[in-house]
């Protein structure tokens, strides 16, 4: 658990898939981003953080059903592993600890 | 979510494009997807362009690395070699199923080859001859050029002192050699206490030569060297000479050899033997200011219009100084050595690279090397014909096998490398065997092929070079079609059987190639007998003279002939049973070329004639032993010196006279000649080969220059003669050597060439048509077994034996037919260009044509005949049965 270093984009993009569970794909995952951070996503970065997750072995991703949309093409799914969750409860409980080192005096 | 089709044309595409040229296979789909769901939304969110911008953002931060990556296979991918051993192993026992079809195709690959190998390194030889000199392109040899109202007349010959006058005034010409030919000269070799040890042999050359000839062309030493030869009485030979004299080639050195029995020489360097692609063989060479013992004049100091064919003079140029330039210069230099003939003689320089290809100088012709090339292409072709035929027949045998491939899972890719790589089995066999077949083409051309024409093989890298790239030629040939028409068989119907002979491989291609292989044939045989009869017809055309059971014998090389010495050689001769007549001349039987040009005044006129008449020397017997005829007059009285002549017809039509007896009686004048009067005028004769047009001529007794005795026998006894003339010969010439040569034998000599060129063509159309016959007999055989059962079934409908035959033969009759139609026209043209070489020629009779036309015809039905008579007569019963 140590190891596995979550980037910033890696994170939120993380989020975004647990958010999305069940109907997490690529543009999916753009839209959930573009939606609660009020920003524009490049598709391929979000493409290559999910990559690199998966390496992490922090998401999994399988071939959903054959849906007519896409021309019968499958879509590939992702979902959060249970490495994930607790990566992401790690880092939550990381910054948690930080916000609580801050001294009573900075921030009123 | 039909919204989405109108949408999808204002997709940028090129942005689409380069994605797909980029992305890993693998992640395609799932980007193209997700970029096309986005596109819809945007648009509807942000309008067209907005949309299209965030698409073309989308896709430019799709292209990254981690994203190009292939997947790879989980399961090992197989290597190109693998199935090597299953296709190996397929054409081996293919191979020896059809041992016949196999060993067709590999020997008439290995002929088509090694005979194409044979010819390459022929022409090579000729293309290579004498380029082993470092200074190759700088060299030059001057020629002399006469022109006359018939045209320029060129010969290899130099005036002697032509070196001597060029040496000093042409800063450009590096280095400049003369050098006099010399042939079969004596070598006596002093041996204590015994006669000297004579050696002579036709094929030893000599030469006097200027020591700057050692500098233009490259020689090694093996000791001693050339300085010396400057001086008189110097001579080097080649090692195979000195063992030849000496039995070694170490302390040669200052030893005395004595040449032609007056020239004391004194060895001053031997020289390693060169090889056989030279045209400067001289075995012996004597410095060139011992001309001066040979003629009893200097070289230098002789006149500049006399001409002699084997004096040459060779010369090194510099790098800027080309033949272009000395041309140039030419005319000054005419007009000052050679005043009086500015007009009509000329020195041009040629490069001696052009020299062992110029006929005109006793070169090969390019054109005979080019055809012989030709032929060489023509026996690949052919061979690449059988094989293609042969292979695309049998492909069908192998239906099954490519269906199962195909069903398994085969690539046309790999089904066409499969039968290359078979082809390339086959090829390689048949390569063994052609370098067989190569070598022992080379060596029956070291015994049948001599003089200009003569081939050794050297071994050199761009031999094997070009073995490849025949080989490799060979391979695409013949193997791309089959391999093709192999990889494109319909995998179901060839398991189902059915594939018809049409389908695999075009019957209309077989039928082309087979008329292609008639035809190539068919131009060769009318080839070969055009040449056949051209070379007989000049062998037995009436040359004007009598030419059988004479033989010449020449006499010393002296300036002067000893008249006495000749006088008792005379009696002895005649006295002996076996002789009937004995003649002097200058130069033998008549056709032999050996006259000297000149100039005369005739009669009255006060102008030499413009024309360059021939003089020839001869006694008053000749005549009468030649039987050559007057048509006035009468032959010339005994006599030593020139006081009459006899002019041949031509001459006499040059002179302006249609009536020979006007001619007779009047007087010629040449110049260090008493006046002669004309007492006869002889019907013209050839005086040389037959490509030659007759020239003026003029014949008159000067005993002095005789060189050759011509005696006539009596009986058959041809070796009783020859020894009792060759003591009476060796009686009166103590020190030279008795050389007879009959006057038939000699006549053949003359059109060696065309002769070498007629064995060469035999022997190659013979390669070409055993090779056609070859592919012929394994298409029929192949075609038989095919139509086993439709014959089965004729003959049970009660076709006869005789109409089973014709069905097969009409065919091939058919399909030489047409090749005949193609052949003819071509071969017609070729060999009328060939015969303009000829003064003296056949014409081309239909006769010719029928022949060559029923020769293929008979040979095409005998092959096929062989196994369709097997066909007819087979049983039924037997064929039909086998279902």
């Amino acid at each position: 658990m140590k190891g596995t270093y979550l980037g910033e984009f890696e994170e939120v993009v993380l989020l975004a898939v647990a958010i999305r569970t069940g109907d997490a794909y690529g543009a999916a995952v753009v839209n959930e981003i573009e939606q609660q951070l009020g920003r524009a996503v490049n598709l391929g970065a979000v493409h290559t953080a999910l990559h690199r997750l998966e390496e992490k072995g922090l998401v999994k991703s399988e071939l959903g059903g054959v849906t007519a949309e896409r021309g019968g093409r499958r879509k590939r799914l992702y979902v959060v592993t249970v490495l994930g969750r607790r990566a992401l409860e790690e880092v939550r409980q990381l910054r948690n600890q930080m916000w609580n080192t801050i001294p009573n005096i900075a921030w009123s | 979510m039909n919204q989405s089709q109108p949408n999808r044309e204002k997709l940028p595409r090129w942005a689409t494009w380069m994605l797909r040229r980029v992305c890993a296979d693998h992640l395609l789909d799932e980007f193209e997807d997700d970029l096309n769901e986005l596109f819809q939304q945007r648009v509807e969110l942000l309008g067209v362009r907005k949309a299209r911008l965030r698409y073309i953002r989308d896709v430019a931060s799709l292209i990254r690395p981690s994203l190009m990556k292939q997947k790879t296979n989980q399961y090992p991918n197989p290597s190109h070699t693998d199935m090597l051993q299953n296709y190996l192993k397929i054409a081996w026992r293919n191979l020896r199923k059809n041992r016949a079809y196999a060993f067709i195709n590999i020997t008439g690959l290995a002929l088509g080859i090694g005979c194409a190998l044979l010819i390459f390194a022929l022409v090579r030889f000729h293309y290579q001859t004498d380029r082993q000199h470092h200074n190759y392109e700088r060299i030059y040899q001057f020629t002399s050029r006469f022109a006359s109202p018939n045209g320029d007349f060129n010969i290899q010959g130099i005036p002697y002192p032509f070196g001597q006058a060029v040496r000093n005034d042409y800063p450009g010409i590096e280095r400049i050699a003369m050098l006099e030919e010399w042939y079969s000269p004596l070598v006596a070799v002093p041996v204590a206490n015994q006669a000297d040890k004579k050696i002579k042999d036709k094929s030893h050359n000599g030469a006097f030569v200027e020591p700057a000839y050692f500098q233009i062309f490259d020689y090694t030493w093996l000791a001693g060297g050339p300085q010396d030869l400057s001086q008189p009485g110097t001579v080097v030979m080649s090692a195979e000479m000195a063992r030849k004299c000496f039995g070694t080639t170490t302390n040669v050195i200052g030893r005395i050899v004595r040449l032609d029995a007056r020239i004391q020489a004194r060895i001053v360097g031997v020289f390693a033997d060169y090889r056989d692609d030279t045209d400067l063989a001289y075995s012996i060479m004597a410095s060139w200011s011992s001309l001066k013992e040979q003629m009893n004049v200097r070289p230098e100091d002789q006149p500049f219009d006399n001409t002699n064919g084997s004096t040459h003079c060779y010369a090194l140029f510099n790098e800027n100084f080309t033949a272009a330039d000395w041309n140039q210069q030419l005319l000054s230099f005419v007009r000052k050595n050679n005043p009086k003939k500015v007009k009509a003689t000329s020195y041009p320089a040629i490069p001696f690279s052009t020299m062992h290809l110029s006929p005109e100088y006793g070169g090969v012709s390019k054109g005979l090397l080019l055809s012989l090339m030709l032929i060489g292409l023509l026996l690949i072709g052919t061979a690449s014909i059988n094989f293609v035929n042969l292979a695309t027949a049998q492909a069908l045998n192998r239906a099954r096998e490519v269906g199962v491939r195909k069903v398994l899972g085969s690539t046309k890719a790999q089904l066409f490398w499969q039968f290359m790589g078979e082809t390339t089995v086959i090829v390689l066999v048949a390569v063994v065997l052609a370098v067989g077949i190569f070598r022992y083409g080379q060596t029956l051309a070291q015994t049948y092929l001599h003089g200009p024409f003569r081939f050794t093989f050297y071994f050199s890298s761009s031999v094997l070079g070009w073995m490849a790239l025949l080989v490799v030629a060979v391979i695409l040939l013949a193997g791309l079609y089959p391999a093709l028409v192999v990889a494109g068989l319909r995998p179901v119907m060839a398991l189902a059987g059915r594939l018809t002979t049409r389908q695999a491989g075009g019957f209309s291609l077989r039928r082309g190639l087979i008329v292609t292989q008639f035809a190539i044939s068919q131009m060769l045989i009318i080839g070969l007998i055009v040449v056949a009869n051209q070379l007989s017809y000049v062998q037995t055309k009436d040359l004007g003279f009598k030419k059988d059971a004479i033989l010449t014998v020449s006499l010393p090389n002296l300036p002067a002939q000893d008249i006495s010495k000749m006088r008792t050689f005379r009696n002895l001769a005649t006295a002996l049973p076996d002789v009937s007549q004995m003649s002097y001349s200058m130069g033998g039987p008549p056709q032999s070329g050996m006259s000297s040009q000149t100039m005369v005044r005739f009669d009255s006129r006060p102008n030499e004639e413009p024309y360059n008449p021939q003089q020839t020397w001869i006694d008053a017997d000749y005549v009468g032993l030649y039987g050559l005829k007057l048509v006035a007059g009468r032959t010339l009285q005994p006599s030593d010196t020139a006081r009459e002549a006899l002019i041949n017809e031509t001459f006499m039509h040059r002179l302006g006279f249609t009536q020979p007896e006007d001619v007779v009686g009047k007087l010629l004048y040449k110049r260090d000649l008493a006046p002669m009067e004309i007492v006869g005028v002889l019907k013209d004769y050839n005086q040389s080969n037959l490509k030659e047009r007759i020239s003026p001529l003029f014949l008159t007794t000067l005993a002095t220059g005789f060189y050759s005795a011509s005696i006539q026998l009596r009986s058959n006894n041809y070796s009783r003669a020859l020894t009792q003339l060759e003591k009476a010969y060796n009686q009166v010439y103590t020190d030279n050597f008795f050389e007879p040569s009959f006057v038939d034998d000699q006549i053949q000599q003359a059109y060696q060439q065309e002769q070498t060129m007629g064995s060469l063509i035999n022997f190659f159309t013979g390669i070409a048509l055993l090779i056609g016959c070859m592919g012929l007999y394994g298409l029929v055989l192949f075609m038989v077994v095919q139509r086993t059962k439709e014959v089965g079934v004729r003959k049970v409908l009660g076709a006869s034996v005789t109409s089973i035959l014709w069905m097969f033969s009409w065919e091939f009759i058919r399909l030489v037919g047409i090749a005949f139609v193609v052949s003819a026209p071509v071969a017609w043209w070729v060999m009328n260009n060939w015969l303009a070489n000829f003064e003296y020629k056949i014409s081309i009779s239909p006769t010719i044509f029928v022949g060559a036309l029923l020769a293929t015809v008979v040979v095409a039905l005998l092959t096929v005949s062989f196994q369709s008579v097997k066909a007819a007569l087979m049983n039924p019963v037997k064929s039909l049965r086998s279902e």
